[in-house]
Parts: structure tokens; sequence; C-alpha cells
């Protein structure tokens, strides 16, 4: 008895742990949470097609220039039970076969937009602060592979699909390519603002420049992809591209190697 | 920030650069007139994101069969750790482009060249001067 006591209580504990810092909503509550900041935010479907797009949003520290808890910066780490991240890819309010609208709760804090689509934008992402109470409009995300300059998607032919099947996880598959994410404000063809949120909402305000380590496993980029590097990112490959060099002896460092 | 590695770490994450080409050629990353700390710098902070390359696990179909089980848990962790290789030269390769850097690929000859030096320190040098030459020997090829 006493036995089952126990249990009931360590239950009755871990039930009332605080909630998690983040929860996508299915509809739209009928009195918000005053301790909670709302970000109200459609994603469109990945490059375009049919799959569903999806973003993960992280708990930012901008002083140690990483995700909270994160390697670079392990002082600011939550508490135990409190969600660093949360993946925007299900419970939307509403959807069309290109589209879906998500409201999200959140703990107040500053949040990075921290990837999409398997990518890590660690090179270079966005911040917003959401503060208590406040309903933030994110706009539309349009999650994109970011191709190489005359590259785009490889076509999936027969014989490609035969390769596949007989060869299965053996055949040789092309290289991911990272993704990036195309943001703009909504606009009359988009999702609605809905009618509960529409006079407490107001624009998010996106703060570049955030960099944070490779924690999703995947790819990374920058959140703009390519066309957002600063100038010293190299000229593209001419074309058509150079013929092969004969192998050189290795030049020997410059004149003015520091070394 | 990046974190500056120590010149051991450096090295060793800069010869990585070099021969952990996926193929049957190696590659430098070049970047004229760059300075030898904030090239450490940048290749430690790529080498860095890299580490976290995380490849999923492939599916395995259940066998009760000792020895069947045993040769799928060896294509299996051989696929998967094709996969991180993969995953972690798309990621350096990524870091490093948008860092400013160029990628060549140069002979094994090259690269056997630069291993077959006598010192740590000859070979650092050696490999920093192919990073930051002007005139960068081998194929230039895209990111």
């Amino acid at each position: 008895m006493n036995m089952l006591l126990r249990l009931l209580l360590l239950m009755a504990v871990v039930l009332a742990a605080p909630a998690s810092a983040a929860e996508v909503l299915r509809r739209v509550p009928p009195t918000l949470d005053p301790a909670k900041g709302y970000v109200l935010v459609e994603i469109r479907n990945h490059d375009a097609g049919r799959l569903q797009g999806s973003i993960v949003l992280a708990r930012y520290d901008p002083a140690g220039e990483d995700v909270r808890g994160g390697t670079r910066s392990p002082g600011s780490a939550l508490p135990r039970g409190d969600d660093v991240r949360i993946a925007i890819a299900s419970r939307a309010l509403e959807r069309t076969r290109e589209s879906r609208l998500y409201l999200v709760a959140l703990e107040p804090d500053i949040w990075v937009i921290e990837g999409a689509g398997g990518t890590a934008f660690s090179l270079g992402s966005r911040t917003f602060t959401i503060a208590a109470g406040e309903v933030v409009d994110l706009g539309v995300l349009s999650p994109a592979t970011d191709w190489f300059e005359g590259e785009s998607a490889p076509r999936l032919t027969v014989g490609r699909v035969a390769t596949l099947a007989l060869l299965g996880p053996f055949a040789r598959t092309p290289e991911q390519r990272p993704a990036m994410l195309d943001m703009r404000e909504r606009g009359a063809t988009d999702f609605a603002v809905p009618a509960q949120l529409r006079a407490a909402i107001i624009p998010v305000r996106l703060q570049p420049g955030a960099r944070f380590g490779n924690y999703l496993g995947g790819l990374v980029n920058r959140i703009d992809g390519r066309r957002g590097r600063p100038d010293a990112a190299p000229p593209p490959v001419p074309t058509p591209p150079e013929q092969s060099e004969p192998p050189a002896p290795v030049s020997p460092p410059p004149a003015d190697d520091p070394s | 920030m990046p974190r500056l590695f120590g010149r051991g770490a450096g090295f060793v994450a800069a010869s990585l650069l070099v021969c952990g080409a996926a193929e049957a050629r190696g590659y430098y990353f070049n970047k004229p007139g760059v300075s030898r700390e904030a090239y450490m710098a940048d290749v430690g902070e790529c080498i860095e994101l890299a580490g976290g390359v995380r490849p999923g696990t492939p599916y395995v179909p259940y066998s009760p069969n000792l020895i069947a089980a045993g040769i799928n848990g060896f294509f299996t962790g051989m696929m998967r750790s094709r996969e991180r290789r993969r995953l972690s030269n798309m990621v350096e390769r990524t870091c490093m482009a948008d860092k400013g850097y160029a990628r060549y690929e140069v002979s094994n000859a090259v690269l056997d060249e630069i291993h077959d030096l006598p010192t740590l320190e000859a070979r650092l040098d050696r490999l920093f001067g192919l990073a930051a030459s002007a005139a960068p020997i081998g194929q230039r090829t895209r990111e």
C-alpha cells in the first residue's frame, strides 16, 4: 500500500512538473495566457512542392552566441523540464495543400529560427524577442533547397528507380544540399490572422546575425542561403569548368606569412 | 565566437580537410592573404559544426539468426559511417565557402608530398602556404 502511495505521489509530481517552454496550439485559446508569448506563422511546403515545410525555433543566448545551454554557452542552460527548442511541423490551425498556419505559445525570451528542412542555420540566422502577453506575426516562411549555381533537383528517371530498387541502400545517391528559408510579411493571398488575435497581433522585429552550434544533426547554412553570404564569399566557379592541371609542386608559404 | 584551436588540434583539423575528400582526390581551401590565426579559427569553427552531424540509423529487418544479425549490423554500421562522412564533408565545405574560401582539388601526389614532410611544423607551414596562396594550385571546384 505504501508502495502504491509512493508511486501515485511520484506520478503526481511528474504530472505537475512545469509545462514545456513551448507548445504548438491546435486552436486559438479563448483567453491567452498572460505569462506566455504567442507566435503566428505560416509555413509553406518545401520547395513549393508536396513535402510539408517545417521549422525549428530555439531559445537563444546573445551573450554566449549560442542556443541556450549549447557548447558555447553552457551557463545559460534552462532548468530541467524546460524545452530549449520546438519543432513546428504539426498541429496546424489551418491548412491547404501548399501551406499551413500555426500558433505557438512560447516562454518570453529571445528566440532564434534554428533550422528548417533538416538544416541548422548555424552560419547566420535571425532572432526575435517575445514578451509575456505579446502576439507576434512571424509572417510567411518558405523553406527551399539551396542549390548550387546552375543546379536543380535531380530527376527521378526509370534508371534511377531501378538502381535504387536493385541496390537499395548501397545505391549511389546524390549529395544532400542544405535548406534555406525565404521570409516575407503576410499578404492578402495568405492565411488571414484569426479574428481572436487581430487586435493584439504585432509584426515581428527580427535581428540578423545569430550564430550557434549545429544541434540538429544535419547540414548547416545561412537562413538566406548563399545569397546571404558576406562579400568575402568566393566567386562562383567559372563555367565552363577549368581544365585539370597536372600535379604541380606545392607553393611555399607567402613571404608575409606571420609564421 | 569560434573557439581557437591549439596548434596540434588545428593541424589535425586542417589535415582532415585535406584528406577527407570522399573521392580519389584530395582538396584544400584557399583564401588569398588569409592570416594564420583567422584560418585556424575558421577551420576550428567548421570542424565544430561538422562534429554536430548525427546521421539517422538505417532500417534493418530483424533476424533471430545470430550470423545474419551480425552481418546486418556490419553493413548498417558501414552505411552509417559513410553517411556521417558525407554530411561532415558537406558541412565543412558549406562552412568554409561561407567564410570566403574557395575549394581546390589536388592530386594524391601533392597530398603525399605534404604527408611526407619530416616535421609537423613543416607540414603545417606547407598547408598554410596552400591555404593563403595568391596563386593556388589544382582545379577550382565548387563548394
